[in-house]
């Protein structure tokens, strides 16, 4: 009975994952953004090989399961404003329901927004004890049996990783984001983010195993706007180079790095900070610091709030060099925006360094 | 009934080594360092009946490990002598082995490939961004690990391949692999911070200060603080 139950939600659950029609047009002032993350191998693998995961035949590789380059997994994509005031925080999203089980939580990776809630709810017979010691949010839930449940909230930003206290081994990831703009990907690897006030923002994707990908977009008034996401190792450095890491104690380094003004940081320090500055590209790398600025800005405190805070100081230089890059390029003057954004730069490792302190 | 036996343990713990230093005997330290000394245990109620009957396999937070107690100098590290030896983390059956390691700031971890298989090893960490591109059998590469933290490592083909290596600010630390006893010698006498490091239960801190020629005692509870609550 139980099983033809089952089997019946299977069903429409399937049916439920079909392909979605085309989303109704957003209202006015608000877009939406969606598309497809994709992951990409390394060049000289066989992605025709690795497609649709599988296994080795042999005894000693029983284990092994090939990476699914055409389902890497959920991949949660949040959107992170750029230049606008923060809208206040929701203060009514619906609690996101996690199911227990002996074989780990489902779904594995949820996002909430801040101040949401997460719903566990036991599935076997098996007792379950849901337990976090993230940084952004520690506890230990009630003991859940079958038919049980036991509510989290989550006030703050950050990646909690959750465990079961009687069976730690599988894992949930939760994605507290700052806003409510932001989702995981279906099974086919598609995601949206609806109801989104137009404007200018910073993609970001959180996987379990990949690097994230930052892009700058922009969220279009009125409208749907596809932007596809290729998520893989590419970028990383060779092992003989290191990156521009300073020294810092090890819980500050384990701590989220979902933060939005710290996010701004890496993407600036990842794009415009590691290497020289091309002359050529130099339009591309003024953007992106450009966009940093923005972000940086909106997050450092304001200037008679904090006027102690260096992290505050880097910032406003950052933002002052990036605008002084712009006027040179404006002016045609390339030696000029070179030199600015050499500064810029300056001043972004230096935000960078400051921020882990400060922090 | 297993809980009260588990407290006792703990009890007798920290009657024999209560947190307050003392003078050791025949202490072969250089004169101006210390020791610092201890146990770690985890206090976690017995799993309610049912949770049991699962997989033997299943890790038991009480018992398993590993655990790290290491030492952070507040004020700034003292420079300390690199240890050459690479400790080696290998590619075997499509596993890390290990798949944990505690190193010092800058050694070097050889990381060969001991299968017939071509891997990857990569990491996008903070302390640590490499990737090591695809290699095959018989091939060793190596990465060197300047800046303390920990670093995830993952294969690009092998999604069983998940490894972790901590990497310490200096080399007055312990590794555990389940809660017991640990001693870290040598210690510089000055101020540090005392931490634990769990792959599972959240870290502990405790400053402390180490004197030369004592031997300074710790127990270490886990999982320390973690709130407990529920919203309905």
């Amino acid at each position: 009975m139980r099983r033809a139950a089952l089997a019946l939600a299977g069903i429409l659950l399937l049916a439920c994952s079909a392909p979605a029609p085309p989303p109704a047009p957003p209202a006015a002032g608000t877009g939406g953004i969606r598309g497809r993350v994709g992951a990409k191998p390394h060049e000289g693998v066989d992605a025709e090989d690795l497609g649709g995961g599988g296994r080795y035949s042999t005894h000693a590789l029983r284990d092994a399961r090939f990476v699914d380059y055409d389902r890497p997994g959920p991949v949660a994509v949040l959107l992170i404003p750029a230049g606008e005031s923060l809208p206040a925080a929701a203060t009514s999203s619906p609690d996101v329901e996690v199911r227990a089980r002996g074989t780990g939580f489902r779904p594995a990776l949820v996002v909430v927004p801040a101040g949401g809630r997460v719903r566990f709810a036991a599935e076997d017979d098996a007792p379950h004890r849901a337990y976090s010691w993230s940084d952004a949010r520690p506890f230990r839930g009630r003991t859940i049996a079958a038919g049980e449940t036991s509510t989290i909230r989550f006030p703050e930003p950050g990646v909690v990783r959750v465990f079961d206290e009687y069976d730690p081994r599988p894992e949930l990831t939760v994605i507290v984001a700052r806003t409510a703009w932001a989702a995981v990907t279906d099974d086919s690897g598609e995601y949206a983010i609806g109801d989104v006030p137009a404007g200018e923002y910073l993609l970001r994707t959180w996987h379990a195993r990949f690097p994230p990908v930052e892009m700058p977009i922009r969220v279009k008034d009125g409208r749907w706007t596809r932007i596809d996401v290729t998520i893989g190792v590419d970028g990383l450095p060779s092992a003989a180079a290191g990156g521009p890491v300073s020294a810092a104690s090890l819980p500050e380094l384990m701590r989220s790095e979902i933060d939005p003004a710290f996010t701004y940081l890496s993407f600036a320090v990842h794009h415009a900070g590691e290497e020289e500055i091309d002359p050529e590209r130099v339009g591309a790398t003024a953007r992106r610091l450009a966009v940093a600025a923005r972000g940086i800005g909106r997050f450092v405190p304001p200037r008679n709030g904090a006027e102690h805070s260096a992290f505050a100081r880097l910032g406003r230089e950052l933002a002052d060099r990036v605008t002084a890059a712009a006027g040179g390029i404006a002016r045609g003057n390339r030696r000029e925006a070179v030199r600015a954004l050499r500064l810029a730069r300056d001043s972004c490792l230096g935000c960078h360094e400051r921020y882990r302190e400060e922090k | 009934m297993k809980r009260p036996i588990l407290l006792l343990v703990m009890t007798a713990a920290v009657a024999l080594f209560p947190d307050a230093a003392v003078r050791s005997e025949g202490n072969a330290a250089r004169p101006a360092a210390g020791a610092v000394e201890g146990v770690v245990a985890v206090d976690l109620p017995e799993p309610p009946p049912g949770s049991a009957t699962r997989g033997a396999e299943r890790p038991d937070l009480r018992r398993s490990g590993p655990h790290v107690v290491y030492l952070e100098r507040i004020g700034g590290e003292l420079p300390f002598p690199v240890p050459e030896a690479h400790p080696s983390i290998s590619q075997r059956d499509a596993r890390f082995r290990p798949d944990f390691l505690a190193i010092v700031a800058g050694q070097t971890v050889d990381m060969p490939n001991d299968d017939d298989i071509t891997h990857n090893v990569f990491s996008y960490s903070p302390p640590r961004k490499f990737d090591l591109g695809l290699y095959p059998k018989g091939e060793k590469r190596s990465v060197t690990f300047d800046v303390p933290g920990v670093v995830n490592i993952y294969c690009s083909i092998h999604e069983s391949m998940n490894g972790q290596i901590l990497v310490l600010p200096n080399p007055h630390y312990a590794v555990l692999a389940a809660p017991g006893r640990w001693r870290i010698e040598d210690v510089p006498e000055g101020e540090y911070t005392l931490r634990t490091w769990s792959r599972r239960l959240p870290p502990l801190e405790r400053r402390i200060r180490v004197r030369a020629g004592e031997t300074l005692r710790q127990t270490l509870v886990l999982p320390g603080r973690l709130p407990e609550e529920d919203e309905e």
